[in-house]
């Protein structure tokens, strides 16, 4: 399946584990997946597996359509293999094809029967459409390129897995703590899996510049997300620069997402009086292009006078004093709030810890407004009041512009990695004093390096400023700077694509999926349910032990185990796979010598 | 074979497209009414977050009976915005997709809660804050954004009053917690102390939890009679401790912050004798307080801290005016809106802390600050602190109706006991 | 004869030289950091410049305030600052050994105070708490505390570093953060369950003062305070100890800097005269070369761990003794300002992390209390100043003021 993942695994084992996968996936959609209109009252939904009502009868047949589609794909990888031999597996797959079609007619019947409309017979709460899906995807796989096809069932799986489920269901934040981290992560795969250039691309852009709004307009809540995600990544690409490729560890990187944020915050904040406020024009919204602009330069040149006294300092060294330039620069802006000899009377630059509230965003053309609202209308969520349509508009505007803005990053730090500068932070990540001796530049890529990495952040910035009307010192700790550093390392240090996965990954973790299983837990709560097995009523969990206030604890766990299981990162670059491979040798040859007949040991002890 | 790929992906895409079109059904007869809490469960200000979600959680399961009458389940979801406005705001857009969540108490922090209810107000989403005292949530005037505490201006004004006329202070030392609920509150307290020509030795911002040596020391080389601390009790009453431990003797103020007896856990005699404004009427005042303070231990076995009261308050409004529109539009479910303009419509109501009346911005029309002073270093008797004043003070809205309708604006004092 | 020759050797090298070091630390330190402040109050005693930031609080001689506050900051300084050399210890090892910025090292300070205040607790349940000796109850409270967060400290080792040996540095730090996420929230729900606490705050005044009946109805503190009247007996911890002329400090002060002497003392002794401490030593200097002397590069690894727990441990406690309350997120300030001095004194070594802690809390206790003097600037500046001088020193050593040049290898 990812081809990346298991260089050595044979072809042959591939199939039967990414078939086996699938199957699994497909039988657990399928049997718990509380379909759309599926839900009679508040507190059902839990799946078609209800034995008793009208759906029970299904049950039986559904376990076919898996066997259908695991039979397809696993025919289609093992033609890939041996071509020529029918095996049993297209034998299978040929019985399972046909149980499907089977299904999808019942199916519709019942739909039929049920609703008494074309349209219900199609949306038999959806079934028949899925089922067509798949069965289709499997007849595909057998004739044409698996891989292709894997992607489509996956991207059609998970946008209608994402689409199907609503906010009235129970099982709600479990459902879509799968579905929408499936859409997600799914160009990643769409990357990482051999297939046409062009494919690829059509690809690329149905998921991230289709689905991806398309889901966002009816739940603006996932439209955050990928904003947010997006934010994160540019960021991350840009520490990515610093860390990754130059090996110069920073912990104080979000000092110049903060510069950013605060220059566009400033000349547009109804609150910050007295020296920007007599100065209008700076505020005009329309500036804000202009500022985009200028917060490049000026985090870049933040990231300059960092650079400058450091230059000289090397790994932890540098750690620390990152570190207190990110805290300088969050005591500043929120101490910049009086600096008159007047302790009450204030000469008021940042607000302080107040934040600057009203900060402006750029102003769209109506048009714009116009054709989200219809957009909006024709995939069947009508925008009704105006403040909606506005919020929809800002927001979708923001997501393509964090797009266009982290592409750009993501090609600029593309065509570095691979340029004399790329090759020459190597050099210095490797050996800076051999890059020295070999006539590297050494206070110029470094500065290079911080100014790079810098200016990524400031941008995000403005953005940032603009999209949440609102900044304070509080969105600039030093967790912050942790945070986006997580993302790097869980993602994969110095690699553009394990990066960006990582800042899905770890976004989606913090801000969906550990909330949403606090939700779960509470909604189960509500529901007075009782775990089987150990018959323990969920009501009698103690409120201290409450989920939600556990999550940085979940947190934690998950980057302990990543660190251990998978030190390199979930999707590495390529040199840092090498370097793991050759520190695991390195620690086996080390156990080797501790066995070896230790003379001085009785010394020691 | 090229072609063949072609139309097989065409036809792949063509099924994904049939299925946008497909018709959206919405769920029917659903009969849940949820209401979410939205403050910080964890991290360092869990304590005063949890404290909001329990008061929360305690109103709903007294109040819901009359709308489960109804026909309707009354559901309780609490969030975790960990004190951070990104989370709170990505939380925000979590809570406004939900059509059952109806209204949401929240918010500890207001630099959380102001971007967060800019999501709110684009949804019709009403919010009641139990603890934002800063000035900017409430002056956007959002018909969505109430809250039942007061405003920093009218507390740290309030406090002021107080220490000039009763404790007549001449010098004040002002600290504050460099948050935007100290420093807000500690500010206008400063200001109107200087206004009223007390000489104000210093206004300080530490985020400093633990070790207040260094900053008592010049306090103590300036002498003041008085120090305010604006901020939360679990940074104040190390800082109180630890002052009165180094021999300061000025006397402690504080603004509703204060409101917690692990105050007087932490800091033992050093708070006997401090003095703190408080937008929740004690027990002495309302007697539902003391019911309150009772079922909230009965349920979570601990004091309620402070903005506990506030957070049940705030819920006791929120329900009712659901209630309101239930039994106005004959029990259908209410939209967002209508809920909205019943909470904002809310007039003298009876809540555990105090009559509320909206004004046209969300604030409370007139705030009542319950002037307390700690009588006992035992936290078991934190109940028994003593009301030695009350001042009020209209919100600027009806400051401007009442001045325009000629009648005098000023806070005025009334000595209680 | 040659006996008490050798023990009068013995208590020379491994008792009075590093007693002498550190008083000179302190003393040096001290003297720098009064000379500069009272430099600085004379110059800006009059506005200088008419620069509106350095313009002093309308009525005030600085200078004068200077000289009134001088003993007040150089105790408090040098008390905190112990504390911050207990904490940087741990860090300052655990770097020397792995080349690895220990992060949870604060969660582990941490849970030192947490056990500091169960054992106090326990006392004051039991009732023992006033009349047990008091320094025996302190005593109790940092046995407890090191002994617990010296295994806790070898178990995260075990658990969550050891597997990461050999990888980039990044991996085990981020590894490191996650425990520190973990560790607060255990300590949280462990409270939130047990006690249903946040704050922990230590029975400071029972410790020694038999219980009294709280009967404050007419008391007034400020009165009451000025004539010393309001305890029936002084509580232990705060009696006063006479210093210089009519200068006085309480029992906490005291406590916090003489249990600190004695670790660093202990330390110093254990790693350079002791076989494990050289084992240590020579782990740190290259671990291949030491696994092939025979030295247990694992066991020392371990040692260390359990070392710098204990000593973070016990530095919780003295941190509980002095702030009287701990919650669980009280770790992280106090070991980012310990990393702080670590790295300031030079990381990996211990004389450093000593120096280090002592001159970053006379650094902060200075700025603390003379920047309210500025009203332009304030106290929420002291940590600029702070790191400012710890980017000042780096400029001009970039391994800090005791680290060694770092061999560069061509």
């Amino acid at each position: 399946m990812i081809q990346n993942a298991q260089p050595k695994a044979n072809p042959d084992q591939m199939a039967r584990r990414s078939a086996i996968f699938f199957a699994v996936l497909l039988a657990f959609a399928f049997l718990l997946m509380p379909w759309r209109n599926a839900t009679s009252g508040p507190n059902t939904g839990m799946g078609l597996l209800r034995i008793g009502t009208e759906y029970g009868a299904f049950s039986l047949l559904i376990f076919l359509v898996p066997l259908a589609a695991l039979a397809g794909f696993a025919a289609g990888f093992s033609q890939r293999i041996a071509p020529h031999s029918p095996t049993f597996f297209q034998i299978a797959a040929r019985v399972g094809g046909a149980a499907g079609l089977i299904y999808v007619a019942v199916a519709m019947i019942y739909g039929l029967q049920t609703t008494g409309s074309v349209g219900g017979m199609l949306s038999v709460q959806g079934m028949g459409i899925w089922v067509t899906l798949f069965t289709a995807a499997g007849l595909i796989g057998l004739t044409y390129n698996p891989n292709v096809t894997f992607i489509i069932v996956w991207i059609g799986v998970s946008f209608f897995f994402v689409q199907g489920i609503r906010r009235e269901m129970t099982l709600f934040p479990l459902w879509s703590s799968i579905a929408f981290p499936m859409l997600t992560i799914s160009p990643f795969l769409v990357l990482s899996i051999k297939m046409p250039r062009a494919a690829q691309i059509a690809l690329l852009v149905l998921v991230v510049c289709v689905l991806l709004p398309m889901v966002g307009i009816e739940d603006t809540f996932y439209l955050e997300l990928i904003i947010q995600i997006s934010i994160f990544a540019a960021m991350a690409i840009g520490l990515n620069i610093v860390i990754g490729f130059a090996g110069l560890l920073d912990l104080g990187y979000i000092a110049f997402f903060a510069v950013g944020a605060y220059l566009w915050g400033m000349f547009t904040s109804t609150a910050a009086d007295t020296v920007f406020k007599t100065s209008n024009a700076l505020a005009s919204p329309d500036a804000f292009w202009l500022f985009l602009l200028l917060g490049v330069i000026a985090a870049g040149i933040t990231g300059v006078l960092l650079g400058l006294p450091v230059l000289r300092l090397r790994g932890d060294y540098l750690a620390i004093v990152t570190l207190g330039f990110g805290e300088i620069i969050r005591i500043l802006v929120s101490n910049l709030s009086n600096i008159s000899s007047n302790p009450i009377r204030r000469v008021n630059l940042t607000n302080g810890a107040q934040g600057l509230p009203g900060i402006a965003h750029p102003i769209l053309p109506q048009g714009l407004y116009d054709l989200v609202k219809s957009i909006a209308a024709a995939i069947g969520v009508p925008l009704n009041t105006q403040s909606s349509v506005e919020a929809v508009t800002l927001q979708l505007f923001f997501y393509f512009l964090v797009l266009t803005v982290g592409g750009i990053a993501v090609i600029i730090a593309a065509r570095l990695d691979n340029s004399p500068i790329g090759r020459a932070w190597t050099a210095i990540r490797e050996d800076e004093v051999a890059a020295v001796a070999m006539g590297v530049p050494r206070v110029r890529m470094k500065l290079l390096a911080f100014a790079m990495g810098a200016s990524f952040a400031g941008a995000m910035g403005v953005i940032f400023a603009a999209k949440q009307s609102f900044v304070s010192p509080e969105s600039f700790s030093f967790i912050q700077s942790i945070f986006i550093l997580v993302i790097v390392i869980v993602g994969g240090m110095g690699s553009i694509r394990g990066v960006l996965l990582g800042a899905v990954v770890v976004t989606l973790l913090n801000l969906q999926v550990l909330k949403n299983f606090s939700l779960l837990i509470n909604s189960l709560k509500n529901l007075d349910w009782v775990v089987p097995i150990i018959n323990f009523p969920i009501r009698n969990w103690p409120s201290q032990l409450e989920p939600a206030r556990y999550e940085r604890l979940v947190f934690g766990v998950l980057l302990i185990v990543m660190m251990i299981y998978r030190p390199e990162g979930i999707s590495p670059a390529k040199r840092r796979r090498m370097e793991m491979q050759e520190a695991a040798d390195q620690t086996l040859e080390e156990a080797a010598a501790e066995g070896a007949p230790r003379p001085g040991m009785d010394k020691i002890e | 074979m090229k072609a063949a790929k072609y139309l097989a992906l065409v036809i792949a895409l063509a099924l994904v497209g049939s299925f946008v079109t497909a018709p959206v059904a919405s769920a029917q007869d659903a009969k849940v009414i949820k209401i979410a809490s939205h403050s910080p469960l964890s991290g360092g200000q869990s304590l005063l977050g949890t404290a909001i979600r329990n008061g929360v959680e305690l109103a709903i399961e007294q109040y819901k009976k009359p709308i489960e009458d109804m026909g309707f389940t009354v559901e309780f979801v609490p969030f975790d915005d960990q004190a951070t406005p990104d989370v709170g705001v990505s939380n925000a857009q979590n809570i406004v997709n939900d059509p059952a969540i109806l209204a949401l108490v929240g918010h500890l922090n207001s630099g959380v809660a102001i971007p967060s209810s800019e999501v709110y107000n684009r949804a019709d989403l009403a919010m009641v804050s139990p603890a934002n005292t800063n000035v900017n949530v409430t002056d956007r005037g959002y018909p969505t954004v109430n809250r039942v505490c007061g405003r920093d201006d009218a507390q740290g004004a309030a406090g002021a009053q107080y220490a000039v006329e009763k404790l007549g202070s001449k010098k004040v030392y002002v600290l504050h917690d460099k948050t935007a609920y100290g420093e807000g509150v500690a500010t206008f307290f400063a200001q109107a102390m200087e206004a009223a020509g007390v000489e104000v030795l210093g206004f300080e911002g530490t985020t400093e939890a633990a070790n207040f040596d260094a900053i008592i020391t010049p306090i103590a080389a300036l002498e003041p009679d008085l120090i305010y601390f604006g901020g939360i009790y679990n940074q104040a009453a190390v800082f109180f401790k630890q002052a009165r431990d180094k021999g300061i003797k000025a006397n402690f103020m504080g603004p509703d912050g204060m409101d917690g007896s692990d105050l007087a856990k932490i800091a033992g005699e050093a708070v006997v004798g401090l003095v703190y404004t408080s937008a929740a009427g004690p027990a002495s005042v309302y007697p539902a307080a003391e019911k309150f303070v009772e079922d909230y231990k009965a349920k979570f076995t601990i004091n309620p801290e402070a903005y506990a009261a506030e957070g049940y308050a705030s819920t006791q409004i929120v329900l009712a005016a659901i209630e309101k529109v239930l039994s106005e539009n004959g029990g259908a479910m209410p939209t967002r809106a209508d809920v909205a303009k019943a909470i904002r419509a809310t007039t003298d109501f009876d809540t555990v802390i105090g009559k509320i009346s909206f004004d046209a911005n969300g604030d409370p029309k007139v705030a009542t600050y319950y002037i307390l002073q700690v009588k006992n270093a035992d936290p078991a008797k934190w109940g028994e602190n003593e009301l030695v004043s009350s001042v009020t003070a209209p919100s600027p809205l009806t400051a401007k109706e009442m001045m325009e309708g000629g009648m005098e604006a000023t806070p005025e004092a009334t000595k209680s006991n | 004869m040659p006996a008490l020759q050798r023990a009068g050797n013995w208590i020379n090298l491994y008792i009075l030289k590093p007693i002498g070091q550190i008083l000179v630390f302190v003393v040096v330190s001290a003297a720098i950091m009064s000379a500069l402040a009272l430099l600085l109050g004379a110059v800006l005693n009059t506005p200088w410049h008419g620069i509106d930031l350095l313009k002093t609080r309308k009525g005030i001689d600085l200078f004068n305030q200077v000289v009134k506050q001088l003993p007040d900051m150089l105790l408090d300084g040098i008390s905190i600052g112990f504390v911050y050399a207990v904490i940087a210890l741990g860090y300052t090892m655990v770097y020397g050994v792995l080349r690895f910025i220990n992060f949870a090292h604060s969660e582990i300070f941490m849970v030192g105070g947490v056990i500091g205040f169960e054992v106090m607790t326990r006392l004051g349940e039991a009732n023992a708490l006033s009349t047990m000796p008091p320094l025996f109850v302190i005593l109790l409270m940092i046995l407890m505390a090191m002994a617990f967060c010296g295994i806790l400290a070898v178990v995260i080792e075990r658990i969550a570093y050891k597997p990461l040996r050999g990888a980039p540095k990044l991996v085990p730090l981020i590894s490191a953060i996650g425990v520190s996420f973990l560790l607060t929230d255990v300590v949280r729900a462990v409270q939130a369950l047990s006690r249903n606490v946040f704050n922990m705050p230590y029975p400071l005044d029972r410790v020694g003062n038999p219980p009294r009946i709280f009967d404050l109805i007419s008391f007034d503190p400020i009165t009451q305070l000025s004539k010393g009247q309001q305890f029936l007996n002084p509580p232990f911890l705060q009696t006063r100890i006479p210093l210089v002329g009519n200068l006085t400090t309480n029992m906490t002060t005291v406590i916090i800097i003489v249990s600190a002497i004695i670790m660093v003392v202990g330390l110093n002794y254990f790693v350079n005269a002791t076989k494990l401490g050289k084992g240590i030593r020579a782990v740190s200097q290259d671990q291949t070369t030491a696994a092939l002397m025979g030295i247990n590069v694992n066991q020392m690894i371990t040692l260390t761990f359990l070392i710098g727990g204990a000593l973070g441990g016990a530095a919780g406690v003295l941190f509980g003794l002095k702030v009287a309350n701990i919650t669980p997120y009280i770790g992280f300030f106090p070991g980012l300002k310990a990393f702080t001095a670590a790295v300031l004194g030079g990381i990996g070594n211990i004389t450093g992390a000593l120096l280090g802690g002592i001159l970053l809390g006379l650094l902060e206790a200075f700025f603390s209390a003379l920047l309210p003097f500025f009203p332009a600037l304030g106290t929420g500046y002291s940590d600029i100043f702070a790191f400012s001088v710890l980017i000042l020193v780096l400029l001009f050593r970039p391994t800090g003021l005791l680290g060694k040049k770092e061999d560069e290898k061509v």
